[in-house]
């Protein structure tokens, strides 16, 4: 069963066209990761799924089309996009901005649970939980906003570029935690990455897109083991 | 010395109601990051629909509790129609169109009710209660009740309450708002909903004080936005300390310097703004917006 499913989508700004006719699933349960270079339309791919920018063709959640909607009301049916650039609430508190991740939730007491379960998956968002997000390091900001994202209870959970700016060790525990989070809840989860090799380790299926088409797309290890993709996007 | 501290007494009264309409117009800065000139016209046009009310027979309190509920959805209305259509404009379009809100609740005023001088009762009874030397109206009480009432509930509803931290994430940060699933256009309306509910109260604490006209509120925006500046435009416990000061230095300096003349004393408010301004940008009580790159 496909949680999300992408069926020929062409979506751009203005006149500029920037995806053709772009199809990719993500299944129950599973992790897909989206590759490309700079500007080969991955993150339309997630505006477009969040209703953050107009297309053609279909997008359907759970067998739903999309259509119509706008980024509130898909939000609410349970797609958690955690943006580049990470979209934290600044003058907002930790805890508050994870409160306001459950706004489309009724309850209550689960709502506080599940704020621990982020402490305990994030120990260092526990130590700030009543400082203003915007005082956060960019590491710790990335795990607010993966936290955020989680505390909608999202079907699916889209994350663009979480490990940008990142250094490296700490891009392996934020790794380590998205694994642990897929395997824990069953979370779907769609992430878009230009530095491929941890992102591929922790995938099911990988989908590469070029120029606004997808050229390529498989399991991730069949993915990894592309030469043209090793060349291009693993370094090895 | 006792002069003096019934002054500043007397300041705070005034200050209260500075300050009401201060946090009306940091609610409209905070939600839509709108510096509202037409705040103080909106709320004379609710003591108006209150002096309506209470000339067809209803009792002053249940006339003002209507007025304040129909500023609520005026407030909404006005966002939906002519302030969302711009609100992401240049700042300059956006001044453009609140000085064109005042104008038009102004006219309005003119318009139907003309500009006769009417009065409106105050609900406060004319007592006075005596601590020691001083002298305390139940007018002064009871407004400065009202604004800790305010207060008290705006706090609530901000910390405590689903709605007021959606409007708080709204406010902070639009395209994340909504991708939470926080409505935000219905946020936005809700803001300025609130700060015309509020506005209103101002309104109908100054209707009874002074005369009310459609140039009622002349004067008391600005020394509102005096408030709301020397608080930093962001800070609602800023407004309510502007009003103060505001209030309060304008009391002394009526007292002080009576040479001035009642024309003159709108200078002062306005040197305030100029002084926090030079000294302090973010206002005393706001927070340096850092953007992040």
């Amino acid at each position: 069963m496909n949680v999300l499913e992408l069926k020929d989508v062409s979506a751009g700004y203005g006149r500029i066209p920037v995806l053709h006719d772009v199809s990719l699933t993500v299944a129950e349960g599973s992790v897909a990761v989206l590759l490309g270079a700079n500007g080969a339309g991955k993150t339309t791919t997630l505006r477009a799924i969040s209703g953050m920018v107009r297309y053609r063709g279909r997008i359907l959640l759970d067998g739903q089309d999309l259509r119509g909607l706008g980024p509130d009301q898909i939000a609410r049916r349970g797609i958690a996009h955690g943006v580049e650039g990470r979209g934290t609430f600044t003058d907002l508190t930790v805890e508050d901005n994870l409160v306001v991740g459950a706004f489309r939730r009724r309850d209550k007491a689960q709502i506080a649970v599940d704020i621990e379960q982020v402490y305990t998956l994030f120990p260092r968002l526990r130590d700030r939980r009543k400082q203003k997000a915007g005082s956060l390091s960019g590491g710790e900001q990335q795990m607010l906003a993966v936290g955020r994202a989680l505390m909608l209870k999202p079907r699916v959970m889209l994350l663009d570029e979480p490990s940008l700016g990142l250094a490296p060790v700490i891009i392996d525990d934020l790794y380590d935690a998205l694994q642990r989070i897929n395997r824990t809840t069953g979370t779907a989860m769609l992430i878009v990455e230009q530095n491929a090799n941890l992102a591929l380790e922790i995938a099911h299926d990988a989908y590469v897109l070029e120029t606004g088409s997808m050229v390529l797309s498989g399991t991730a290890v069949d993915v990894a083991a592309d030469d043209g993709i090793r060349a291009a996007y693993l370094g090895h | 010395m006792q002069y003096f501290f019934q002054q500043v007494i007397n300041g705070i009264g005034d200050g209260a109601i500075y300050a009401s309409l201060g946090l009306a117009l940091v609610l409209i800065y905070r939600t839509t990051n709108i510096a509202n000139f037409a705040k103080g016209e909106m709320a004379t046009v609710s003591a108006y629909l209150a002096w309506q009310g209470i000339s067809a027979g209803l009792s002053p309190g249940w006339a003002m509790l209507i007025a304040i509920v129909l500023s609520i959805v005026i407030g909404i209305v006005t966002y939906l129609l002519i302030v969302r259509p711009v609100q992401y404009k240049d700042e300059l379009t956006i001044i453009i169109v609140t000085l064109g809100l005042f104008l038009a609740f102004n006219s309005f005023s003119g318009a139907i009710w003309g500009f006769l001088q009417m009065s409106v009762p105050s609900l406060f009874p004319q007592a006075n209660l005596g601590i020691g030397t001083f002298r305390l109206s139940a007018d002064l009480l009871g407004t400065i009740a009202v604004l800790i009432a305010i207060s008290a509930s705006m706090y609530g509803l901000f910390q405590r309450t689903r709605l007021g931290i959606a409007l708080r994430a709204s406010a902070s940060n639009a395209t994340s708002a909504k991708l939470v699933g926080i409505p935000f256009t219905a946020m936005m309306a809700a803001g300025w909903g609130l700060a015309a509910g509020l506005g209103a109260i101002s309104g109908l604490l100054v209707a009874p004080k002074l005369t009310l006209d459609p140039n009622m509120m002349g004067s008391i925006i600005i020394y509102a936005f005096a408030a709301a500046v020397v608080g930093g435009l962001t800070s609602y416990r800023g407004a309510v300390v502007g009003g103060s000061v505001v209030g309060i230095s304008q009391a002394l300096s009526m007292a002080y310097l009576p040479w001035l003349g009642s024309d003159l004393q709108i200078l002062l408010p306005l040197l305030l703004i100029v002084a926090v301004l030079v000294a302090k940008p973010e206002g005393l009580f706001g927070s340096t917006v850092v953007a992040r790159v």
